[in-house]
């Protein structure tokens, strides 16, 4: 905590189990002064999330977890008055769109400025005010289901202003913004400096929000231990990051002179109800080993050309010729498993293709090879583990190409490098879509294209080492007691 | 085509000319009109003119929300269905099968259509808060807020399906779609989960004010009154014309 603030949240030797598990968090201490900005790291299943639910109230209420030590908020305490707490702190999660009980979002906000302030008049007063703030005046006639995961942080964030809560927490923000939607939500943060709420930020991907907060904290072992000066001192010791790049000619064809696997010509896409094109112009040539990198802002057209090339949609101009089996993974990994084992996972992809057995038994061996048991669910590992036995199921079928629609979102920085170095290690012929540049930066990509209102230009990476300098740094960082 | 079918679950603000009871009035009477078709039509040709009476009147409403584009494109799914129902019969009846032939086709696919349009009525007319308020109003406060729970997450949901089907459909090879089921019953559970972490948050959704009348509401009062009486016109008129032909 900074010295001289008046302290909102006080966290103060903390423990936390869920029923018949394990302490996930151990004698933890936080303190946030008023106006105090900290972002709080860890790898995934350190307890960030748990965090967030004991601080929200939701740990006890949902879970019915136990819970030992003190958490207050301006003085109130969790275990002494739960309705006073939860009203203190607002919850902006991982998946905004959860946060919406109606439709329109001008509904949606006066509907909770009414339940907070009892009278339409103050209700007006401080949904107006809230709007001119987080300036959301072109989003308030839009349906929550149109806006971008950045519109509807910022949204629920203008919601946070309208109770006045002295604290926010942020659940993974950078979760499905683009590199646009970054820059709002900095944008944010500077405005609830301004306005001298104290925040908390849980997020993996810290590189973009280091400059942007007073301490940060990482989350191990079930403690909190503070890094700010450490991170300092690394960064001044390391040398700047930079992401560059520029951009070339429009992209015709491009080749690394193998076997071409998928190619596109003059490939136009526009959905029917529409009169403008998603896809203008693509011209993409995939030849075995190729491992692309597709980078675009949120609603440039990159899930749409993935579902063209997987023969999802059908081009409205212009031709796509698959010479092999694709697989597409969602950006919700989870819609890609459909059976109760991993196992099962094996023996059903084999047996859509008429496999034999012996290629069941390679796919499980494979999967071993991966630390995962076969007989385990698939919805109980982790994203990144999800993400890898998608490839390596995708690999068992024979399926040559695999279309991924920004798997690395919600991943640490080692995890986002693990993930690639095992695509390279594969052997797979992959297109990864991707809306952070941090990804840029990595030296296995064979191809690097840029998806801008639907046209494809050829991306020429500068040295952008990133995603390898934020992964030693967090390697650093997170092995310190 | 499936987010075209969120927005007609959707209510459009365009419709706060109109005062809630007669929205909410208009919408569960035209779904009343159309059983009272179902059962007390005489013949085939009754039924049809009736039905498409009442289609015109649902078109006409639901346009007023959406316009006439956005209706025609939220009901393509629908029509796929009635497509879909078409060519069983057809397959059916000419294999000898169990069916009361093609001349029923048609009104079928219109009774499928215009109830589909009839009950998207219910939610494009009137908003969710208004039918919690409506709810809360005949004692049915709880229910009203698990109704607005589930409503408010239909885009959503439909956004996940179409994700699932076209990872499932590439997965199998087109085959097996049914297995979207499982990935789906899981983010239900997630989803319902994290919701009620936000209610605990944000608290429970308001109630909304009620309105009884405003000017506009006579237009669509009085095109109510035209509808009811062609309808019965047409019912008790066509059976002697078709009589006397």
């Amino acid at each position: 905590m900074r010295k001289g603030g008046n302290c909102v949240l006080e966290i103060a030797n903390l423990w936390f189990k869920y029923p018949n598990g394990d302490w996930v968090l151990r004698g933890l201490d936080l303190s946030v002064s008023e106006g105090e900005h900290v972002l709080v790291i860890g790898e995934t299943g350190s307890g960030k999330t748990t965090l967030t639910r004991i601080i929200t109230g939701s740990a006890n209420l949902i879970y019915d977890g136990i819970l030992k030590g003190r958490v207050a908020i301006n003085g109130i305490s969790l275990e002494e008055n739960t309705e006073a707490f939860t009203s203190q702190v607002a919850l902006i999660g991982q998946n905004p769109y959860l946060y919406f009980t109606e439709p329109l979002v001008r509904h949606d906000l006066y509907s909770y400025a009414l339940s907070v302030h009892g009278n339409v008049e103050r209700a007006v007063k401080a949904l107006n005010k809230a709007i001119e703030v987080t300036d959301i005046q072109d989003l308030i006639e839009k349906y929550f289901f149109e806006l971008s995961g950045g519109q509807a942080k910022r949204v629920l964030v203008a919601k946070a202003l309208i109770s006045n809560s002295q604290l926010l927490l942020f659940d993974e923000p950078l979760m499905w913004l683009d590199d646009v939607g970054l820059k709002d939500f900095i944008n944010l943060l500077n405005i609830l400096k301004v306005l001298r709420r104290s925040v908390v930020i849980f997020e993996h991907r810290f590189m973009p929000l280091i400059e942007h907060v007073d301490e940060v904290y990482v989350l191990k072992n079930g403690k909190l231990t503070r890094i700010s000066n450490r991170l300092h001192a690394f960064k001044e010791a390391g040398g700047k990051v930079h992401h560059g790049f520029d951009c070339g000619p429009n992209c015709k064809s491009s080749s690394n002179g193998g076997n071409v696997l998928l190619e596109t010509v003059d490939v136009h896409f526009k959905y029917r109800n529409s009169s403008d094109y998603v896809l203008r112009g693509i011209n993409l040539k995939l030849c075995k080993g190729d491992l692309v990198l597709l980078y675009g802002s949120n609603g440039q057209g990159k899930t749409t050309l993935l579902k063209v090339l997987a023969g999802y949609l059908k081009p409205s101009r212009g031709r796509v010729t698959r010479k092999t089996d694709v697989i597409y993974i969602p950006q919700n990994v989870v819609l890609f498993y459909t059976e109760s084992t991993v196992e099962k996972e094996v023996v059903e992809i084999c047996k859509a293709r008429k496999m034999s057995d012996v290629h069941v038994k390679l796919g499980i061996e494979a999967v071993k090879k991966l630390g995962i048991d076969p007989m385990q669910s698939p919805f109980n590992l982790s994203h990144g583990q999800m993400v890898k036995l998608a490839f390596e199921l995708a690999r068992t079928s024979n399926s040559e190409i695999l279309l991924l629609d920004e798997p690395f979102s919600g991943l640490t920085y080692g995890d986002r490098l693990e993930l690639l170095r095992h695509l390279v290690e594969s052997n797979c012929t992959a297109i990864v879509a991707t809306s952070n540049l941090d990804a840029i930066g990595s030296p296995y990509w064979t191809k690097l294209y840029k998806i801008e209102s639907g046209k494809l230009v050829v991306l020429n990476p500068i040295s952008s080492p990133s995603l390898l300098y934020a992964s030693r740094l967090y390697e650093e960082i997170i092995g310190v007691e | 085509m499936l987010r075209d079918l969120s927005y007609m679950l959707t209510y459009s603000s365009r419709l706060d000319d109109y005062s809630t009871l007669c929205r909410a009035l208009l919408a569960s009477s035209t779904i009343v009109l159309l059983l009272i078709i179902r059962w007390s039509s005489e013949s085939i040709a009754i039924e049809l003119t009736r039905l498409i009476l009442v289609l015109s009147f649902e078109f006409y409403l639901a346009s007023l929300a959406r316009g006439l584009r956005g209706v025609l494109a939220g009901l393509k799914l629908i029509s796929l269905f009635a497509i879909i129902g078409a060519l069983v019969f057809c397959v059916s009846y000419l294999v000898g099968w169990l069916a009361p032939g093609p001349i029923m086709l048609v009104p079928g696919m219109l009774r499928l259509v215009s109830l589909f349009l009839g009950f998207s009525l219910l939610f494009q007319l009137v908003s969710f808060q208004e039918w919690r308020s409506i709810l809360s109003k005949l004692g049915l406060k709880n229910q009203s807020v698990i109704l607005s729970m589930v409503l408010s997450q239909v885009p959503t949901i439909i956004h996940y399906l179409s994700e699932a089907i076209t990872t499932v459909k590439l997965k199998y090879k087109g085959k097996r779609l049914h297995k979207v089921a499982t990935p789906l019953t899981l983010l239900s559970f997630l989803t319902s989960r994290a919701l009620t972490e936000s209610y605990i948050v944000y608290g429970l959704p308001t109630y909304s004010e009620l309105t009884t009348y405003k000017r506009r509401d006579l237009s669509l009062y009085l095109l109510f009154v035209i509808l009811v009486l062609l309808e019965i016109m047409i019912s008790n008129l066509l059976p002697l014309l078709i009589e006397v032909a």
